[in-house]
């Protein structure tokens, strides 16, 4: 009886134990101070997110610069520099964009409307802002107010302008005159950190801003308040990926951007670091090169969408689980309002070879070979085009691959006339108006059937959410059947931390603020 | 001698003329350029033709070479396209991480190999002499990148003794610069130590035949004189030469080393600008490191004058 009493007491303890020490973890204080060493792939090419859509830039940048909206942890756009969602006129041309008070630049200087109407102006002139602002009027209603005036809706300008990739971020207006159409490489924003200093090549250093003026509400994703517990945030260029995480491994740095799939359950078994899966990553697509005569061939298109299975593939070029999800619909699930897996969805995945041979006869296939353009860079480029390519030769389809260097491979998928497919990862954004190989300008040259451009150009000129949805799921439905693109899966990106490394709110790209170390 | 100096400058110039010839129009055959690192994935041709005509990378090869070629020769290496900061002053920055590597790594080389090659030829044939010759084929036959691994593993990750990866500057912290270099230094220096240990024991054992190192032990002279003073320097002649292929063959092997170690060196830079097609700062840093190449050969020629007083230049 004395022993049982025992047992159930030590239990009791052990039990309570747990529960402080998880309570203990879960309540951990936020600690201020310190430098997070975050071993980055390479040196970016800038650090001004209107000049460049490389993601390595706008998550250096948006620690420094901020823009007017900010996603949360749901997809949800939120103001950031601006006080309020926009007030949208009936016809959808007119947006007035009340801008914070008390928000001050890195340099001193006070956010007004003047600057928002420069930075707009810049982005559109030079950046991405050119496909959603075009002969738009920008002007500062008053200093605290910006109105933009478009000549035509654009249903996801709110949208955009809380996209992180190639930000419209908000510069002071001096900056932006000194700077002119010159990528600027010492940036000021409003952000909670700085640039400190820059050596190219080597790391950048950004320290904390103590005038920053956070938001009240709960970090959440991109948006709500961004705490800088941090002292310094230093990016050190190594590019070798075994050696990020050897130097993660032996305490040199306190976060591995972009570990390698390979490493995942090495990562999870230590109790020195731990991983952290940012979804949804990238879309792993078979981009198809519509300009290329043989590739016109719509039957062709359809019998290489039913050969592939998708699952061995997406396994076999990234070699484990847990690093992808098989995913049909082309705006992933994190994204939220316009993730539709219905649409369209019959035709992915369907890996049926019967089908894809009589496609094949359908088509009347000559034996052409279809180039495929990869690169051992990226092996999870090459593997899995090596997969498709042996998927599609069991139903007679003749390929050839071209592999080059990355740089090689760039510039060859720039030529029209160089490739037919090419396998690898690509950015996906919340609505298919920011998906680049859904716009016709992008290198993939696809511009739908007539219904699906009519679909699309609907799109773009609606912001009710319901019919936006409406509209996106015929596009879908029409993009499949065209075999726009072959859908496969989300390719997410794995960062790996110390353990003495605690971030209180994430997002699907690498943020440092809202982060303390013990 | 000051005209052979002058001989030997004046052929450098002209070798200098032909590699930039030669590097400008291999890099340019090669596909791609620098707007695709530039401007990020979803640019479209669009953007990129107009930074292709900002960067003026769409005029024709023969004028972009003129254009560089008459920069070159007023002392103008360009502009990096990626950087946006003067070849010249990119190359700068990165010349002192490679030197202090090479450095360090040459010190490793030339003391391990001619020190075991010295023990090795004095031991002939016996256990020191097996065991020196089993570590100079290990060093020869173990690639580079491998060895750094292994070290970073075992000294770094597993031991936290030194630093797995990247540079103190020796203007700032001199000693953070010796634990940075420890291992890249040992890593590189250790394949060039075999060569320059199996030279050294070969010439070292011809010299020890030779009736001069006979002469001065029937002197009584002692005998770690007569391996040191007479035997090793007698000795050296074809070891330099091959310290000095040993150098070049360094600046080979400082590229793998400074990748792995992430040191942010001039190796490094010209991976990463052939990665971005920067041609200014590839063109550049060949040409700079040709330079070195060649005086590194001049220096190793004339340093024969000090050790052999029968070498004339005329």
């Amino acid at each position: 009886m004395l022993r049982q009493a025992s047992k159930w007491l030590a239990l009791t303890v052990l039990m309570v134990g747990l529960a402080l020490g998880g309570v203990a973890t879960a309540q951990a204080e936020p600690q201020y101070g310190g430098s997070l060493r975050v071993a980055i792939t390479g040196d970016p090419p800038t650090l001004d997110p209107h000049t460049s859509t490389a993601v390595i830039v706008l998550e250096v940048t948006s620690h420094i610069a901020e823009y007017l909206y900010a996603r949360d942890a749901d997809g949800i756009v939120q103001p950031m520099l601006a006080s309020a969602l926009p007030d949208v006129s009936s016809d959808g041309l007119t947006y007035t964009i009340p801008l914070r008070s008390g928000v001050t630049f890195h340099d001193g200087q006070v956010l007004d409307a003047d600057d928002v109407v420069a930075s707009l102006d810049r982005w559109r002139r030079i950046g991405t802002g050119k496909n959603y602002l075009g002969d738009a009027s920008i002007a500062a209603a008053d200093p605290q107010t910006v109105v933009i005036t478009l000549t035509e809706p654009v249903g996801v300008l709110t949208s955009v302008l809380g996209w992180s990739e190639g930000a419209a971020v908000i510069y002071p207006a001096s900056l932006v005159e000194s700077a002119g159409d010159e990528p600027i490489d010492a940036p000021v924003g409003t952000g909670p950190y700085k640039l400190k200093e820059w050596r190219r090549g080597q790391e950048v250093v950004l320290e904390r801003f103590d005038g920053y003026a956070s938001r009240a509400e709960e970090p959440s994703g991109d948006a709500g308040a961004k705490h800088a517990y941090l002292d310094e945030i230093r990016f050190i260029v190594v590019s070798d990926a075994a050696t990020r995480q050897a130097g993660l491994e032996s305490g040199e740095y306190d976060v591995n951007y972009r570990a390698a799939a390979s490493d995942l359950e090495h990562i999870e078994s230590s109790d020195r670091m731990y991983g952290w899966m940012m979804r949804p990553g990238y879309n792993y697509i078979g981009l198809i090169n519509h300009a290329s005569p043989l590739m016109q061939n719509l039957e062709l298109r359809r019998a290489l969408q039913a050969a592939l299975d998708v699952h061995p593939l997406v396994l076999g070029a990234f070699g484990a689980e847990g690093v992808f999800a098989l995913n049909a619909s082309i705006v992933p699930p994190e994204y939220g309002a316009m993730y539709n897996d219905a649409a369209g969805t019959q035709y992915y995945d369907v890996a049926d070879q019967d089908l894809a041979k009589s496609l094949l006869a359908e088509a009347g296939y000559d034996g052409t070979p279809i180039r495929w353009l990869t690169s051992r860079d990226y092996d999870y480029q090459y593997r899995g085009t090596l997969i498709a390519v042996d998927q599609v030769s069991q139903v007679g389809i003749d390929s050839e691959i071209i592999v080059r260097d990355w740089a090689t491979t760039v510039s060859l998928r720039s030529d029209p006339t160089a490739w037919d497919i090419f396998i690898g990862n690509f950015t996906i954004a919340p609505e298919p108006e920011m998906i680049a190989y859904l716009n016709p300008n992008y290198l993939n040259h696809y511009e739908g059937s007539e219904e699906y451009r009519a679909l699309m150009e609907q799109l773009s000129s609606t912001s009710d959410l319901a019919e936006r949805q409406a509209v996106w799921a015929q596009a879908q439905e029409e993009f499949y059947e065209d075999v726009g693109a072959l859908q496969m899966a989300n390719a997410f990106l794995l960062n790996a931390y110390g353990s003495d490394v605690h971030v209180e709110a994430r997002y699907f790209l690498f943020q440092a603020w809202n982060t303390w170390k013990d | 001698m000051i005209a052979y100096v002058a001989r030997r400058l004046g052929s450098m110039l002209a070798t200098m003329l032909v590699v930039g010839i030669v590097v400008f129009f291999v890099i340019h055959s090669v596909p791609g350029d620098v707007t695709s690192a530039l401007l990020g994935q979803d640019a479209t041709p669009a953007q990129i033709q107009a930074l292709r005509q900002r960067l003026q990378l769409d005029q024709p090869l023969p004028a972009q070479f003129v254009a560089w070629l008459g920069g070159v020769l007023t002392g103008d290496l360009g502009n990096s396209n990626y950087m946006r900061i003067p070849v010249i002053e990119a190359i700068s920055q990165r010349l002192e991480p490679t030197a202090m590597l090479a450095l360090a790594a040459t010190l490793v080389a030339v003391t391990l190999g001619v020190g075991l090659g010295a023990l090795a030829a004095v031991r002939h044939n016996t256990a020191a002499d097996y065991v020196v010759m089993f570590i100079a084929m290990l060093g020869l036959s173990l690639p580079t990148f491998w060895l750094g691994l292994l070290m970073i593993m075992l000294f770094a990750v597993n031991l936290n003794w030194l630093p797995a990866a990247g540079y103190a500057s020796v203007t700032q912290a001199p000693l953070d610069t010796l634990r940075y270099l420890v291992m890249p230094a040992a890593s590189l220096g250790f394949s060039q130590a075999a060569v320059i240990a199996r030279m050294t024991r070969a010439s070292m054992l011809d010299a020890l035949r030779e009736d001069f190192v006979r002469t001065a032990r029937s002197k009584g002279l002692p005998e770690r004189r007569v391996v040191v003073r007479h035997a090793l320097r007698n000795a050296m002649m074809p070891v330099l030469t091959v310290i000095g292929l040993s150098i070049a063959t360094l600046a080979g092997g400082v590229v793998v080393t400074e990748t792995v170690f992430n040191i942010p060196g001039a190796g490094r830079l010209v991976i990463e600008s052939v990665q971005r097609r920067d041609y200014p700062v590839l063109q550049g840093a060949v040409i700079v490191v040709a330079l070195v190449y060649a005086f590194i050969n001049l220096l190793v020629d004339l340093s024969y004058l000090a050790l052999d007083p029968r070498v004339r230049y005329s």
